[in-house]
Order: C-alpha cells, then structure tokens, then sequence
C-alpha cells in the first residue's frame, strides 16, 4: 500500500518536474531539477522495497539475515546519490547566476546564439 | 592490481595539484608526468591484457557482489590506453593554451578529476559505480567548459548542463529500476539475472539506459547540446572532450546491451537502427550548414559517432570489430582536427572558413599535417578511417537503411571537408592577417604525433584489425543470444 502511494508520488514529482525542465525560464529550469531528484531518489528507495522497523541486523544466535529487512544498500545509493546531486545543484544554481550577469536574461531562448553570431565574438583563446 | 593505477593516477594527481593551489611553479611540469605516468599506466594495462586476458581487482578486498569490482578486458583497456593517450596529447598542448587566469583556477586538477572519471567508467564493473565516475566526467567538464567565464562560454554551459543533468537522472532511475528488478548492481551478476526477469520490464529498463547513455553520446534526438557548446571552451578542453567524452556514452551503451542486458536487444535493435540512422543523416547535414570550422567538427562528431553502434544492431563479431576500430580511429582522427584546427586560429585569429585563406602557400606543412586526420575522417583509401569502413560496410549489408546511410554521410563529410579545404588552404588569402609568431611547439607537437600516428595506422592497420577483433570476441554471447533475431 505504500509502494503504490510513493509510486504515485513519485510519478507526481517526476511530471511536474520534466514540466518545469520544459519552461524557459532558468529559475524553473532550477526547481524542476530539485523535483527530478526527489522523484529518482524516491525510485530509488522504492525499488529496493520499502520495509518498516526491521532494521538489518542479524539477531543473536542466528547466523544469517532473516527477511524481511531493510535493505541497506539502497539507502547507501541514495545517499550518494543526494551527495552527487547537492553539489551539481550548487554549481548549476552558481552557473545560472553567471549567466543571468552575462546575458541579462533568465530565459533560454536566448542561450542560443543566433546563427553566425559565434563567428563575430572574439575568439579570445585560439 | 594493476587496473586500480589507471584510476588511481589522475585522481592522486588531481589531490596532489589542487594542494600546490597557490604554488604557480611547476604546476605544468608536474601535470605533464602526471599524464605521461598515466599513459604508461594505460599502456601497461593494455598489455598485460592482451598477454594475459582481462584483469581484475575487488576494491578493499570485498568479493564481488558485495564489493566493488574493477574489470578490465581488452575491450576497455584498449579505450583507457588510448583516454590515457590522448589525455598526454592534451596536457602538452594546454601548455601553450589554457592562459595563467585558467591555470589559477585549476585547470589541471580538473582536468585530472575528468581522466580519471573517464578512466573509472571504462573499467568499473559495477553500475552504480559507472554512475559515480560519470557524475566525475559531468562535474569537472561542467567547470572546466565554463572556466574562463567568458559570456560564451557560459551560454555553451548550460547548453551542456542542462541535457547532461537530465541525463544522469535518467541513469539513476534506470539503476533504481535495475536494482528492484534484480537485486545486484555487479556486471557479471546482472548478466547472468537480466534474462530472468519479466521481458517488458528488461525492455522498459533497457530503454531508460539507452536514453540515458544515448544524450550522452549525442544521438539523435538529443544531439543539439554537442555543437552548441563544443565550440566554446579553448582548443585543448574542446579537442578533449569531442575525442573522449561522447564515446564514453557509446561504451555504455555497447556495455550495457552488449554484457548486461543482451536478452533485450531484440526489442530495441528496430528503434536503435532508426535512431541511428537519423543521427547520421542530421550530423552530417549539420556539418553543411555551418562555417565555423568548430561547430563544423562537432555535427561531423555527431554523424559518426552512431557508426560505433553497428555491433549492437548487426549482432556478429565481424560487425563488432569494424565499429570498434572506428571508433579507436575517430578518437585520434578527430581530436587530431581539434587541435590544428586550434594552430589555424592561431594563425590567423579565425575559426570563420570564409575569411581564412591562403594557408596553403604560407603554411605548407600544416596542410600536409591536417591533410591526413581529414582524409582519415572522410575514408579515403589507404587512410585508417578507410578499413574500418569497409568492415562497416560488409557488415551493414543486412541492414539496407544503414549501409545507405554510411555511403549518404561518407559522400556528405567529404563534401563539408572539401568545402573546408578549398576556403582555407586552396583559395588566395581573404583579409589581411596579422603577423602572428610560429606556432608554439607545444601546439604542433601532439598535433603533427597524432597525425603520424594515424598515418602508421594507415598503412600498417592488420594489428588494430586483430586487436578490435579480439576485444569484439568478447561479445560471444551477445552475438549467440542475438544472432537469430536479426
């Protein structure tokens, strides 16, 4: 029963994400990536199955794990995985700013360079 | 043991020249051994693969399905020797390019971080740990594509940023999904459950990794990002990332259908071949449309690079091999480009073919030099993109769409590169120049050795030929699984 609500959940957060990936302002850019995250995180945890207050520890006498317990490698994965994600999200919201400064405009239409356009900048580094 | 040091170099060189952060002196110098120790490391490995078979090493000393493992078979030792290769190329070359502001800001360590992420996924026999050494290649392109901070080069960044960030989560998803499904993220275990599972579910997983991989190695549809950004950074980051990066995206995809998941090829083959097929036709008019000689480079990029796919879509070895020399191939072809593309601009201060011209006559010997890396790229006999083509050829001839497809961009890179070529070398010279003083040593030399390396290969390619065929060997199951479906 759970499985189903964070699947829903998860297909929620994944829609509305590759949404706001579509719009072409960079700040939405931004935030649909956060919410891509979440959802790949929450597949993630979802897929190596959501068990509740069985820790994986092997009791005493036993000599090996006994099912059901939560799997510890999943959430090894997702912590890494939310590590990796922070600092890209760091750089792109940094990168973001530099652009917005360069360009004077959050909207990714104007990232493209019309064409031609890259033949008149000075090639500053050959 | 030895599969760890490929790995282990550049990341040790990465720590090692981020801590002389404030020491100017001898950063070049320390980076140059760093990249020549990494080269003979590649080297090594390269041949203790192919005297002894594949390596491998359990990180830590944790058995496989619980550890992770480093593998390394023939047929990515011969991608990390010659990474390691081109990455020696690139450092001598930067030496010259990358400006002091560039250096300060650690050009060199990231460069390191990136040889050594491109390195981890050649060799990791895990797929998670793929994962990580991507998000390696990811992060310290990110930065070094916008180091400099020039107002292109960030529009280029995020042109790259954004698909690639897209990407990595599709990858996540994908392991989520392969994990749930099977229960392990080791290569060799995932071989062995992938035909187990329900036949949709591989497909479904199957298909989120092929995008995944797929944007990273600029298939149609998601290939705009390439040429929109590759023009941007200097010559040295610009050769290296359109030499290794997007055939890193190939070796997943070849890895993951060819070794983890070859049961559902099938089901992907008829969409793979179109995809490919699209990718070479639009790569290959792209190159037409444009002038600047970078963003010309980098559609050519695109329109060969779905060639390296052939040994999935025609499963036998004689496929495999053919698609795996040009691949080795293009890397030397098409980072040699870059970098005499970068001593034209050198020259002449202009990445524009209409207003460079006249090369011919001040430069003869540039002109020989480039000569080869273009005759090469198109196929022009005895060159070394020639042998591999034909292997491509042979091989496409159960695939009528795709053999077309080869001739059709065969005929439409030479006429881009005959185009290039009667602008800048054939024609008399177009606006006057500035005195520029010769190019740098550091510039011609990976240059003009690249170059020649590719002329050798021209002329002697039976060792290539039976190196690509045993590593394409490896692929056996594959090819059994595979071979009644075609």
């Amino acid at each position: 029963m759970t499985e189903l609500a964070v699947a829903i959940l998860t297909g929620i957060l994944f829609t509305t994400g590759v949404y706001l990936l579509l719009e072409r302002t960079m700040i939405k850019f931004l935030i649909g990536l956060v919410l891509l995250g979440n959802a790949t995180n929450l597949v993630v945890f979802t897929c190596s199955r959501l068990v509740r207050g069985a820790p994986p520890i092997i009791p005493k006498g036993e000599k090996i794990l006994q099912p059901p317990f939560a799997d510890p490698l999943g959430q090894a994965l997702i912590l890494t995985a939310i590590v990796i994600s922070f600092g890209v999200l760091a750089f792109t919201m940094m990168l973001i700013r530099r652009t917005y400064d360069a360009i004077g405009s959050d909207d990714v239409e104007d990232l493209i360079e019309p064409l031609g356009q890259d033949l008149t900048e000075k090639e500053s580094a050959p | 043991m030895s599969v760890i040091f490929v790995v282990l170099i550049p990341l040790l060189m990465a720590a090692l020249l981020v801590s002389l952060w404030n020491v100017p002196k001898g950063r070049k110098i320390i980076a140059l051994i760093g990249s020549a120790a990494h080269a003979l490391a590649g080297v090594w490995l390269l041949t203790t693969v192919i005297q002894s078979g594949a390596v491998a090493k359990n990180i830590s000393g944790w058995i496989p399905p619980f550890g992770i493992e480093f593998r390394a078979d023939i047929f990515s030792a011969t991608l990390v020797a010659l990474a390691s290769f081109i990455g020696l190329c690139v450092t001598i070359y930067a030496h010259s390019n990358i400006d002091d502001e560039r250096t300060n800001f650690g050009f060199h360590p990231l460069f390191f971080v990136l040889l050594g992420g491109i390195s981890g996924a050649f060799v990791t026999a895990d797929l998670f740990n793929m994962f990580v050494w991507f998000e390696c290649i990811l992060l310290s392109s990110f930065v070094l594509l916008g180091l400099g901070g020039e107002k292109k080069q960030l529009r280029g960044s995020l042109n790259y940023v954004i698909p690639n960030l897209f990407s990595s989560m599709l990858f996540l998803t994908g392991l989520g999904l392969i994990y749930g499904a099977t229960g392990t993220l080791n290569m060799a275990q995932l071989a062995e459950r992938t035909a187990q599972i329900n036949p949709s579910t591989a497909a479904l997983i199957t298909v989120v990794f092929v995008t995944a991989f797929g944007l990273k190695a600029a298939l149609f549809p998601f290939f705009s990002w390439l040429p929109n950004s590759y023009h941007t950074p200097p010559t040295a980051v610009a050769a290296l990332f359109a030499g290794l990066l997007t055939k890193v995206g190939i070796y997943a995809i070849i890895r993951f259908v060819g070794t983890i998941a070859p049961t559902t090829a099938a089901a992907i083959i008829p969409i793979l071949t179109i995809i490919c097929v699209l990718t070479i036709v639009i790569g290959s008019i792209g190159a037409l449309a444009h002038t600047n000689l970078r963003k010309i480079l980098g559609y050519l990029l695109i329109g060969h690079i779905a060639f390296m796919l052939l040994g999935l879509i025609v499963p036998t070895q004689a496929s495999m091999a053919a698609a795996y020399f040009y691949m080795l191939n293009h890397i030397l072809v098409i980072t040699c480009l870059f970098f005499f593309v970068g001593i034209i601009q050198w020259h002449t201060g202009q990445i524009d073919i209409r207003k460079i011209g006249g090369l011919q006559a001040k430069y003869p010997a540039l002109a020989v030099g480039m000569a080869i890396p273009t005759l090469s790229l198109i196929g022009i006999p005895p060159f070394s993109g020639f042998w591999p083509k034909i292997g491509l050829l042979q091989a496409a001839s159960e695939t009528p769409l795709f053999f077309a497809s080869i001739i059709f961009s065969s005929f439409l890179t030479l006429l881009a590169m005959a185009k290039v070529w009667m602008n800048i070398f054939w024609r008399a010279e177009v606006t006057e120049t500035p005195e520029m003083p010769p190019c740098p040593t550091t510039k011609a030399l990976p240059a003009y050795l690249l170059a020649a390396i590719i002329l050798v290969i021209s002329l002697f390619p039976a060792p290539i030929a039976d190196l690509t065929n045993r590593a394409a060997s490896e692929f056996a199951p594959y090819f059994q699984i595979n071979r009644g479906d075609q």
